[in-house]
């Protein structure tokens, strides 16, 4: 099933089995609409989000990435997103500083810049395999946050969450260091629900 | 008036300093799980005088949930990982160590090992990648090992066995990656299965209560009080669409704490955790029993004797975790009876029934509770208190059974809960939505003394931080427990007082201990933090006496 339906359709269902009624007379049509609507691409697939800022004269990106912002993938995303859901972008050599707030009431989780991986993602990750300068945080735990600040050598990487489990669970997005481009921006794929912009 | 002739004789009777050994060999002290300790010559009025005896450094820093247990003047710890040591009691010296070789683990809420178990010649521990390993006690070296379960589905191990008679009593833990729950016997001198019982049963499987399967009575309210606000017609559709036929296959119910057992029937009480997946139950339709009940089985055979479902269809990870109390307390006709006490992460103590499991009395909340039962939603999901963490956590509770007061450690943890569906998945987390803490909202939490007779809360030690760890009752009125701050403190048990503490280092968050050697008494707790509340991580067993 297509990665926007399929969360659109299980709403449907849990609507159903709890709101019988209601659902039946009132909320189906609607929802039908909506469906419709969000078939068909509605959001940007290039822009600059809310959650990063930048500074082209200092050369600087600040990005902003809460854990468990929603439940997707059981809480263990990113603003959201994870898998390939996202690519952030900056430009090559820039100095990046990035924020990660826990909102997950019962994990913790972290950051760091890893190559992409193709076939076994590690189970667990601690700062030393960061692939760029002190590019990682510890464990972050429930309302609490961590920064990290590093230069964005040019390559392609992950943002991956290191704790037990977190990455093969889907926890990670894709970032870039790109030589050719003058500002940051990210791109999100068609298929990416509930996302924060 | 009687009983407080009884109280100052059992008081004067235990002041005297015994010289027999008082033994800890199993998790809760003994297989009633009463935590309580029959000697009062630490007391209210020289607790004051209790020091550091001595303690010891695991080295091994993670989660530090243990009880150890003492034997023949040895103390057996387990650690995160996996590490097991045997101690000499007197003095910490450490004797030996015996490491499991993991293989592959996927486990919830951190490497947690809560104790051993000893009989004859050998002491077992259960393992993060669901095996059972039995140690010789003299030497260190495995014995023998056998796997539980296969971990790479999920399947692991965090609790303490059991041991009675010549076998090895356990469950499992795993619902959050949607494993089908179970609790097994094993032969103690060769680690061969002898009975399983699957905590969801077969759709076809009767039930102590005539029903058949998973799908239980489509109960509406919780204790026939609190709406659970479930559309029953909607479910019983989706049951008979025929969709969700095989959902008990991958329906959770761990029972992932030390079960109980009355020695005197040989009938064993367990607790049984969430269905899975945790938050989406259009996945499930009906009661999802036995999941966050109490049940009792035959601990020859396994079969199942009665069951209590604490929350039908339990769509919030409100699961039975701490373990079932053996005690006294009045019956509804006001007549002493012997029954079964839980405390849930709904912030109630249950008094049931021993024998057929009926609900005497449900206690006052320990905790807030807020917009309750309502049902987890989409987008920014509902705030229901307790939180998925309780009221009770897995921590023990510990009762005086001359007071008929049981003590327990709890959490105020106010969180959003948020459901979305997805699709089980071999070995991967399956909590169909997240559990969000709310920023800004102040934690907390408590320890509760509840008077099982009338269901009232004696006092309340309130604490800044939610509490898991678990209590130690004794007959000189003191109640030992500890705080993530790493205070580890005695309080007067008829009042909450505080009397005595002493700062660890690193979060107490497991259950204390006591045992009597060369004519003292002694109380231990491992000090090491625990993951799920970030509490300070350490390794370190204390323990204290008066010289």
């Amino acid at each position: 099933m297509h990665k926007l339906m399929r969360p659109v359709v299980e709403q449907l269902r849990f609507l159903a089995l709890n709101n019988q009624r209601i659902f039946s007379y009132f909320l189906l049509p609607f929802l039908l609409a909506t469906i419709s609507a969000c078939s068909s691409p509605i959001k940007p697939s290039v822009f600059e989000p809310s959650w990063m800022s930048y500074d082209k004269q200092k050369q600087q990106v600040n990005i902003e990435l809460v854990a468990a912002w929603n439940a997707n993938n059981n809480g263990y995303n990113f603003n959201g997103y994870f898998l390939d859901d996202i690519t952030i972008t900056v430009p090559a050599d820039w100095l990046v500083n990035m924020t990660l707030i826990n909102l997950d009431a019962n994990a913790a989780h972290s950051i760091l810049i890893t190559e992409p991986y193709t076939d076994d993602i590690p189970d667990e990750l601690t700062g030393e395999f960061a692939v760029l300068h002190r590019a990682y945080t510890d464990s972050v735990y429930a309302n609490e946050s961590a920064e990290m600040k590093f230069k964005a050598k040019a390559g392609d990487y992950w943002i991956f969450c290191g704790v037990k489990g977190h990455a093969i669970n889907g926890m990670w997005v894709k970032f870039k260091a790109d030589k050719n481009i003058n500002t940051p921006f990210i791109k999100i794929q068609q298929t990416a629900n509930e996302i924060r912009y | 008036m009687m009983k407080k002739y009884l109280l100052i004789a059992s008081l004067l009777f235990n002041t005297s300093v015994s010289s027999e050994p008082l033994e800890w060999p199993s998790y809760g002290g003994e297989l009633g799980q009463s935590r309580y300790v029959n000697d009062a010559s630490i007391n209210t009025q020289n607790v004051n005088q209790l020091k550091l005896k001595w303690m010891f450094q695991t080295g091994i820093v993670g989660s530090f949930e243990n009880t150890p247990i003492v034997k023949d003047g040895v103390m057996y710890v387990t650690t995160p990982y996996n590490h097991l040591y045997a101690l000499n009691a007197r003095n910490g010296e450490r004797l030996w160590r015996y490491k499991h070789k993991l293989g592959t683990t996927i486990y919830c809420c951190g490497p947690n090992s809560k104790g051993a178990a000893i009989a004859g010649n050998l002491v077992i521990m259960a393992t993060l990648d669901a095996m059972l390993v039995a140690i010789d006690k003299e030497t260190g070296k495995l014995v023998w090992e056998t796997t539980i379960a296969d971990s790479e589905q999920g399947y692991s191990e965090t609790g303490a066995p059991i041991i009675y008679q010549d076998k090895i009593i356990i469950g499992v833990a795993g619902a959050e990656y949607g494993i089908r729950g179970f609790i097994s016997a094993y032969d103690l001198k060769t680690g061969s299965l002898i009975w399983r019982w699957f905590t969801v049963p077969e759709p076809d499987q009767i039930q102590p209560d005539g029903t058949k399967g998973w799908t239980g009575v489509f109960a509406e309210k919780a204790n026939g009080i609190n709406d659970l606000h479930r559309n029953i017609a909607a479910e019983k559709e989706a049951i008979a669409s025929g969709e969700f036929d095989n959902a008990w296959e991958h329906g959770g119910g761990s029972s992932w704490m030390p079960v109980t057992i009355d020695t005197k029937t040989g009938i064993i009480y367990a607790t049984i955790g969430n269905p899975a997946p945790d938050l989406d139950g259009s996945l499930r339709p009906g009661d999802n029993r036995w999941t966050a009940s109490m049940v009792s089985l035959d601990s020859q055979t396994g079969k199942m004797i009665w069951g209590y479902q604490y929350i039908p269809h339990d769509v919030w990870d409100l699961d039975a975790a701490s373990p079932p109390i053996l005690t006294t307390a009045k019956n509804k006709q006001g007549e002493d009876a012997a029954v079964a006490v839980h405390a849930g992460k709904t912030g109630w103590v249950y008094v049931h029934d021993l024998k057929t499991g009926d609900l005497i009395r449900r206690s006052d909340p320990m905790v807030e509770q807020k917009n309750l039962f309502a049902r987890p939603s989409y987008g920014q999901g509902t705030e229901m208190l307790p939180g998925a963490n309780g009221g009770v956590n897995w921590s023990p509770g510990s009762v005086d059974p001359l007071t008929h007061t049981v003590f327990y450690s709890n959490l105020h943890q106010p969180m959003h809960y948020e459901a979305r569906s997805v699709p089980w998945r071999k070995g991967r987390l399956w909590l169909g939505g997240a559990f969000k803490v709310i920023p800004g909202k102040e934690q907390s939490g408590n320890v509760s003394a509840v008077n099982l007779d009338t269901g009232k809360i004696s006092w309340q030690y309130k604490t800044d931080q939610p509490m898991i760890g678990g209590t130690l009752a004794t007959a000189g009125n003191l109640l030992f427990s500890g705080e993530s701050n790493g205070y580890f403190f005695a309080l007067d048990s008829r009042t909450g007082k505080k009397l005595w503490q002493f700062q660890a280092g690193a979060g107490v968050n497991a259950a204390p201990m006591a045992y009597r050697i060369d004519g003292k008494l002694h109380i231990a707790v491992a000090a090491g933090g625990n993951a799920q509340i970030n509490a300070p991580r350490g390794g370190t067993v204390a323990v204290f006496s008066i010289e």
